[in-house]
């Protein structure tokens, strides 16, 4: 599992590096960092992120999720990504 | 450091604005005292009055107003002048600015009647192209409205979300007011604002650190979002390189025009519908027009240069048309007049 949610978090950081053209080199872009330390509170560039994220992982951002408070950490945001990779599509859920 | 913050909100509430004042003001202004006499008195006994008193109360007031607001009238004045150079005005500016404070006033008691929770009175005359929003809504992807600063909209909004289209709407908490005194701006400015959300109800702040994310998600849940597109002074305040404003010609001046909404309107892809708002409670009228045809497929950058200056256009046009009703005449403060 830990490697599944190693993936997702590099996935993450190469997609906001690519999504917001940041002139920072992947390494140079710790896990621990926040958003806010990399591209400040623009708000505009965190709606740039979840789109780019939301189409490499072929995932949907829940309605309520859509909070800075998870988009600005990248760690907790993997944690998410995994979480919505590992339930299963609505359609398969049994009735 | 910038001259007003808004205190960190959580998520979902109203924030409040923080005014530093400006040493350039004078310490007192007579709009401080009506503003005071506003606030709270009028206010107060205005919750109690019936409907109709208030339009005596417009009729009594209104010689005064025309009388005070001269440096008013002198600036929209000037406006109109600087446009006139550049397009077509059909109506008398002398009748144009008068029926501007007339219609100040009237806006100021249309506000005290939205306040009362009941907020009876208010007579809808018409609505046209509804089904434009209602074939976008249908689509799932929400509808900005967008529009100029006309009286009607405030009016127009209550009665539409009355009719199950509730509306966020994008404002400036700090809205610039070159005529208050610091004593006003002091004492009055946030109650001010405290005011008008209580009329507005439904909206955020463009201080609000989450407002671009609060108007994705309720566009992303098929909501509604009304965007003044000639919020210039608010276009200024974008803090960053992807919200800059647009310069464009405009009225006879080159003024700036906020982004941020086109990128979001870019990236939800939903609808952008023009909204037209006439009149005051007395009668109004409210215009969908067709969603503007805007094509996404080139990206953010090509979306906004492309798009824009048509809807800019096009609001000039509404303005020039219906130049009483369009509130900003002599507030555009940062618009340079073009030589």
């Amino acid at each position: 599992m830990e490697t599944i949610r190693d993936d997702i978090l590099v996935r993450v950081r190469r997609v906001l590096i690519d999504s917001l053209s940041l002139n920072i080199e992947e390494d140079d872009l710790q896990y621990s960092e926040s958003l806010d330390q990399v591209i400040g509170l623009d708000s505009l560039a965190v709606l740039e992120f979840i789109a780019a994220l939301e189409k490499e992982f072929g995932i949907t951002i829940e309605q309520e999720k859509l909070e800075l408070s998870l988009l600005r950490d990248l760690s907790a945001l993997a944690d998410y990504i995994q979480s919505l990779s590992a339930a299963p599509p609505a359609s398969d859920t049994p009735a | 450091m910038p001259p007003s913050l808004v205190e960190a909100a959580p998520s979902g509430e109203f924030g409040r604005v923080v005014e530093r004042p400006d040493p350039r003001r004078p310490w007192f202004a007579v709009k401080d005292l009506l503003w005071l006499f506003y606030l709270y008195p009028f206010r107060l006994a205005a919750a109690l009055m019936p409907t109709g008193l208030f339009l005596m109360f417009n009729r009594l007031v209104d010689p005064v107003c025309q009388r005070l607001t001269f440096s008013r009238k002198r600036a929209i004045r000037r406006h109109l002048e600087a446009a006139k150079r550049f397009h077509k005005i059909e109506q008398d500016l002398d009748q144009v600015t008068a029926g501007l404070i007339t219609n100040d006033v009237r806006r100021a008691t249309d506000d005290l009647i939205l306040h009362k929770l009941a907020a009876r009175g208010l007579n809808c005359t018409r609505i046209q192209g509804l089904g434009y929003l209602e074939d976008a809504l249908a689509r799932g992807k929400g509808a900005i409205l967008l529009s100029g600063h006309f009286y009607a909209h405030r009016i127009a909004r209550r009665h539409l979300e009355r009719m199950g289209y509730p509306t966020l709407s994008v404002r400036n908490g700090n809205p610039p007011d070159a005529t208050m005194g610091r004593i006003g701006q002091r004492f009055l400015h946030q109650p001010y604002i405290e005011y008008l959300h209580g009329i507005i109800r439904d909206e955020v702040l463009i201080q609000d650190p989450e407002c671009t994310l609060k108007i994705f998600k309720r566009l992303r849940a098929g909501g509604i979002v009304h965007i003044y597109l000639d919020a210039g002074v608010a276009a200024l305040r974008a803090n960053s390189e992807a919200k800059k404003p647009l310069w464009l010609p405009f009225l006879g001046t080159l003024r700036p025009f906020p982004t941020g909404f086109m990128r979001i309107a870019c990236l939800s892809g939903c609808a952008v519908i023009p909204l037209l708002c006439l009149g005051d409670s007395r009668g109004f009228t409210i215009t969908f027009d067709e969603p503007a045809n805007l094509t996404r497929d080139a990206g953010p950058e090509e979306f906004v240069t492309a798009g824009l200056p048509g809807l800019v256009a096009d609001l000039e046009s509404k303005i020039l048309k219906h130049a009483q009703q369009w509130e900003l005449w002599g507030i555009s403060e940062r618009s340079t007049y073009l030589p």
